[in-house]
């Protein structure tokens, strides 16, 4: 499947992934981050649900502390 | 192309929201005050300490007054014609929604990873069709071109999305500074385009 990451398209060899295995994949699994797929906000407890498909587009931003 | 007189008109009748009132948004406000925005609506609840004084742009003589009211006297001096809401308020998910929802632009400007998150998700939830300036990875010295302004519809997210602020990476006047001054660049640029 492709995804749209970050307005990059990316490859994988997966035809169904969720949110969550996407972060393991992209070893991000373990950082704090802003995700919106489709637009839409997805926050932490709602990654291990979402399930990705074919051409979705996503936002991750890494949240650093620091102001 | 706008002559000088008609970004200024604009820039006048501008309102910008500023959560945070620390490294990042003491800069972004000074900066904004010196284009002629109209009026600054700044949350903070802390108060400014010694500790505060190698980024943040308050003065010795103002330790232990509230960062807000600081921050009014300091944009006082620079530019009078600069309105400034000032609340002195720990923000909630709930306050940073009503306090700028009438804001052209929000300046996320916030240290705590969890809060900023928060108040980030808050807004894009709840005023979606707002523009939204955040700040992430800032932290530490050199290396100038780590930094970059990525825009995700009208999330605009300024920094090197790296650097965590640590013992040994602490944060420092100049690279606070160039993410505080992206943030208020990239506000000028919105403005100027849109209005």
């Amino acid at each position: 499947m492709k995804l749209q990451i970050n307005h990059k398209e990316e490859q994988f060899e997966q035809n169904e992934l969720t949110l969550y295995k996407l972060l393991e994949i992209k070893d991000l699994k373990f950082k704090r981050l802003l995700i919106r797929v489709n637009g839409k906000v997805i926050n932490e407890n709602e990654i291990g649900d979402t399930k990705l498909k074919d051409g979705d587009q996503l936002d991750i931003v890494r949240i650093i502390s620091g102001g | 192309m706008r002559t000088y007189d008609q970004i200024h008109k604009i820039l006048e009748n501008s309102k910008i929201g500023i959560a945070g009132a620390g490294g990042l948004g003491s800069n972004v406000a000074t900066s904004l005050a010196r284009c002629g925005i109209g009026k600054l609506v700044i949350a903070d609840y802390d108060s400014v300490s010694e500790d505060c004084l190698n980024r943040q742009y308050f003065f010795y003589d103002q330790i232990g007054i509230k960062k807000v009211s600081a921050l009014e006297h300091v944009l006082e001096r620079i530019n009078p014609h600069t309105k400034v809401e000032a609340h002195d308020i720990k923000l909630t998910e709930e306050k940073v929604i009503e306090l700028f929802t009438d804001c052209d632009v929000i300046v996320e400007a916030i240290g705590d990873a969890r809060i900023k998150q928060q108040l980030i998700e808050s807004v894009l939830v709840k005023l979606p069709e707002k523009h939204l300036v955040i700040a992430s990875g800032l932290a530490g010295y050199g290396n100038n071109n780590r930094f970059t302004t990525e825009q995700y519809d009208k999330l605009w997210v300024c920094g090197d999305q790296e650097a965590e602020v640590n013992e040994l990476n602490p944060p420092m006047a100049p690279a606070v500074g160039i993410v505080a001054n992206m943030q208020a660049n990239v506000v000028i640029d919105i403005l100027l385009r849109e209005l």
